[in-house]
């Protein structure tokens, strides 16, 4: 049985340019949650020092982690331009020529 | 009035008149806890808590822009490379759901390891004081007949002193257990940020991809042949 199939690439196109310019902002808050996040000194005192070390690692990694969500959101929509692509493109090879 | 009495009433008054002095600890190794421990943070400890909780929350808003989105395109793109990016979203989605959990326990363990150090500086502030009043009363009272009295029932108060260093045996506990917390998720986080397919945490976000190599990198459908009928027999 044939695949219902139904692609307008403009579509495709628009959702991409949301996922980068609505839902990818959408972390911006968490990264500045995450750098806020500081532990002035005295922090964890004295006997705690090691832990300071740790946490402000933990805080690092996160802080990468959380870029690494928000660059894959752009990676998402270069995917979804490269299919749009693809569809244009096999819809033009597709056209009815009548010479 | 006995001895005894006025004894009482000599601590009391230096435990009122002493009240807000600096503690005084007694003992060297008393002294070490209490600055290692009481020199601490715990305001910003359970403040950066509070913004990792935040943080996670935050987190929910992602999803439900990326869920809007993919209501929006809807019917406009029905096609399997659309299951293959759906797919994609799917496991993009749980890295963001793990993402939150982490941000919520950091944010517990930081706000329960800010409340053993609040718990530990006010027992020390409590027991310092005390034992300094005692000491303070036993002095007032040295030229005074009540001396023996006060030097006994100052004596007895300072031995509860010793609750500092079972306070301080708690607060190294729930400190411990805190970085211990932190520790291991920093560890997880660090390993899921090295991972490849299939490794320790499987995929993170930068090995999601949109999957669609079943339809030969593309989408299936090729040119027709472009070739003139033949004649018609």
């Amino acid at each position: 049985m044939a695949q219902d199939i139904h692609v307008t690439s403009n579509a495709i196109r628009q959702l991409g340019k949301d996922l980068v310019e609505d839902a990818a902002p959408a972390f911006d808050p968490v990264a500045r949650q995450v750098a806020e996040a500081a532990i002035e000194a005295p922090g964890f005192g004295l006997l705690g020092f090691a832990l300071q070390g740790a946490y402000e690692s933990a805080q690092g990694y996160l802080a990468d982690y959380v870029a690494a969500g928000k660059g894959q959101l752009g990676t998402f929509r270069d995917k979804l331009d490269g299919i749009a692509a693809t569809w244009e493109q096999a819809e033009s090879a597709n056209q009815v020529m009548y010479r | 009035m006995n001895p005894f009495t006025s004894g009482v009433i000599m601590l009391r008054f230096a435990l009122g008149s002493s009240f807000g002095a600096a503690p005084f600890v007694s003992s060297a190794v008393r002294l070490g806890i209490a600055v290692g421990l009481g020199v601490s943070n715990p305001g910003s400890i359970w403040q950066a808590g509070d913004e990792w909780k935040q943080a996670a929350n935050q987190l929910e808003v992602v999803k439900t822009r990326i869920a809007n989105a993919n209501a929006k395109v809807g019917p406009q793109w029905i096609a399997e490379d659309k299951d293959a990016y759906l797919n994609a979203v799917s496991v993009y989605n749980q890295e963001v759901d793990d993402l939150k959990k982490y941000l919520e326990n950091v944010g517990t363990s930081l706000q329960a390891v800010a409340a053993a150090y609040y718990a530990f500086a006010a027992m020390a502030i409590v027991a310092g004081t005390f034992a300094f009043a005692c000491a303070v009363a036993v002095g007032l009272a040295m030229a005074t007949p009540a001396f023996p009295a006060v030097r006994a029932a100052a004596e007895a108060a300072v031995s509860a002193v010793a609750i500092t260093a079972g306070a301080a045996a708690k607060t190294i506990t729930a400190i411990a257990g805190g970085a211990t917390a932190i520790l291991l998720a920093g560890v997880a986080l660090a390993k899921a940020f090295q991972s490849q397919p299939g490794g320790v945490k499987g995929a993170d976000f930068k090995v999601i991809t949109i999957d669609y190599s079943p339809l030969n990198g593309g989408n299936g459908y090729v040119a027709p042949r472009r070739e003139l009928p033949g004649p018609a027999k």
